[in-house]
């Protein structure tokens, strides 16, 4: 049977993609209704991976509540437990010591590189150039290496206490993060003559997947995502924490290189730039690690903490993360509630899906960054 | 040191109180429950404050009472307060009825989408116009409540 043009387009179908699918970025499900190949609605349902974690905080004590902590985002989980962190020393007024909180600055840096290398290579797998993927994985086990070598682990590292670090500086750390820094710089230009000079890969990105800055401040968006769309926010300039404003570093944001301001391919460029930022933070913050202690105090089980409470934000590596922190004075907090970056970055899916053909989907979603174990927490 | 937020005192009189955050240099405004969306579209709209930025939607149980905090900033002005009003934790089945953000600050429907079936809040006037549905499972209560006795919910 031959159709004509119009009756193909006028075919209008529904689609349901998920929850578990390798072309999506987590474990949720898309709900499509299409016109062709074209997508004239999108809807969204989170909640497959609840984990209930702000409930099973309320139920530990204060001394063992950092360990679910790190589960808000396993990838980069140091950014919720320094917010977690930051928040409880407020209500109890301690001070963290200076070469605690420039430790604290190296691993978050640290964390931030490997999070965005692993972003490069999920997308250059969705984008269908799996080969550069394979380069970016190595140098992000270079990262997680290095991880190993101060924490102990490779994820969930469970390695900020309150009032500071659970250990000092590993010996050799400090010459192996200059080894990385160095060697991770060369592999940026590399990716660079890769990703960015290949065609093939800019135009699946490229007036992709646009995000004004409208959309930007009345969604909440937040992170690489935002300032790939041209808006210039980023906690770490704007209210510093741990020893941030002892060190000088540039926020990208996106300038349509090959596109448009705010497409997916400002988000690919706006991270690699960041890449960039956090070696020359990196670089400079291992050389200026002050002398003293790395723990204000050593918590014990029965640690309470006074009434009271806090609230603490992060720039994590996709976003604003924060911490709202309530106490009643007793062993248990009372409410512990993420403001995760990705809770707000999700909400623009259905918005950035309209009007795009199916063979998009994964490389916008990819280019968000989304984090479902932070949407569900 | 003058108090920034006189203009919504004298505006709203015995509805907002403005005291300290915590440790913190911010200012909390206690807005009652009936004035709240009108306090936030005064601090959205005017222009001392154009606070046009809804960081975070928290809600907690104390002593009783749902505690709602919004963390609020001006990316215009610079500054930044949380906008707080409570209400008394209904029976175990039944939901609290709170207006919503939405039409101040439409990014607060990633908010209340969440906290609603945790909590068992029914945010009221909200367009829903996002299209983030959440589903957290059907629990006998609301799973945050104080009263939630999750190790029998779950089986434990």
């Amino acid at each position: 049977m031959i159709y004509s043009q119009e009756k193909l387009h006028s075919a209008t179908s529904k689609l349901v993609w998920g929850p578990a699918d390798p072309a999506l970025p987590g474990v949720f499900k898309i709900e499509l209704e299409t016109e062709g190949d074209l997508i004239r609605e999108a809807r969204l349902q989170t909640g497959f991976l609840h984990k209930g974690l702000e409930k099973s905080i309320e139920k530990r004590n204060w001394f063992t509540s950092i360990i679910p902590v790190d589960r808000v985002d396993s990838e980069a989980s140091l950014a919720a437990e320094l917010a977690f962190s930051m928040a409880v020393e407020e209500i109890c007024n301690i001070q963290v010591p200076r070469r605690a909180q420039t430790i604290r600055l190296i691993l978050s840096e640290l964390d931030r590189i490997g999070s965005h290398l692993g972003f490069l290579a999920r997308l250059s797998v969705v984008a269908g150039f799996e080969t550069a993927s394979h380069y970016i994985l190595r140098e992000r086990e270079l990262v997680l290496d290095l991880m190993e070598l101060m924490t102990g682990r490779r994820f969930n590292f469970g390695f900020f206490r309150l009032g500071g670090v659970a250990a000092d500086i590993t010996e050799g750390f400090i010459e192996r993060i200059h080894e990385a820094t160095r060697l991770i710089e060369i592999r940026l230009r590399e990716y660079h003559a890769l990703m960015i000079e290949n065609r093939a890969f800019v135009d699946r990105l490229a007036w992709r997947g646009v995000l004004s800055p409208e959309t930007i401040q009345l969604k909440g968006v937040t992170g690489p995502c935002a300032r790939a769309s041209g808006v210039r926010w980023d906690i770490r300039k704007s209210d510093p924490y741990s020893a941030y404003e002892q060190f000088s570093f540039r926020v990208p944001i996106g300038t349509g290189a090959r596109g448009t301001i705010g497409d997916g391919f400002d988000r690919v460029i706006v991270r690699l730039e960041e890449i960039r930022e956090s070696l020359i933070i990196l670089s400079h913050a291992v050389d200026a690690v002050p002398p003293g202690d790395f723990l204000a105090f050593r918590t014990v089980p029965d640690f309470t903490v006074p009434a009271g409470e806090a609230y603490a934000r992060v720039e994590s590596p996709r976003g604003l993360l924060a911490c709202h922190v309530v106490s009643d004075g007793g062993f248990h907090p009372t409410r512990v509630q993420w403001r995760t970056p990705s809770l707000a970055n999700i909400e623009i899916v259905p918005e950035l899906l309209r009007g795009v053909t199916l063979q998009d989907v994964p490389v916008i979603l990819g280019s968000l960054d989304l984090s479902l174990a932070e949407v569900d927490r | 040191m003058r108090n920034p937020f006189s203009e919504l005192e004298a505006r709203f009189g015995e509805a907002v109180q403005v005291r300290n955050f915590g440790r913190s240099n911010r200012y909390v405004i206690e807005a009652t429950l009936t004035r709240w969306v009108e306090v936030a579209a005064w601090l959205r709209m005017e222009e001392s404050q154009r606070i046009d930025f809804l960081e975070a939607l928290t809600v907690t149980e104390l002593k009783g009472r749902f505690i709602l905090s919004a963390f609020i900033r001006s990316h215009v002005q610079g500054g930044e307060v949380v906008l707080r009003t409570s209400l008394p934790v209904p029976g175990a089945t039944e939901r609290a009825e709170i207006p919503s953000l939405v039409g101040v600050w439409p990014h607060a429907e990633a908010f209340e989408t969440e906290l609603a079936p945790l909590f068992g809040i029914q945010f009221t006037g909200s367009r829903g116009v996002g299209g983030v549905r959440k589903f957290f499972g059907t629990y006998d209560g609301f799973p945050l409540r104080k009263n939630f006795d999750w190790l029998e919910e779950s089986g434990l």
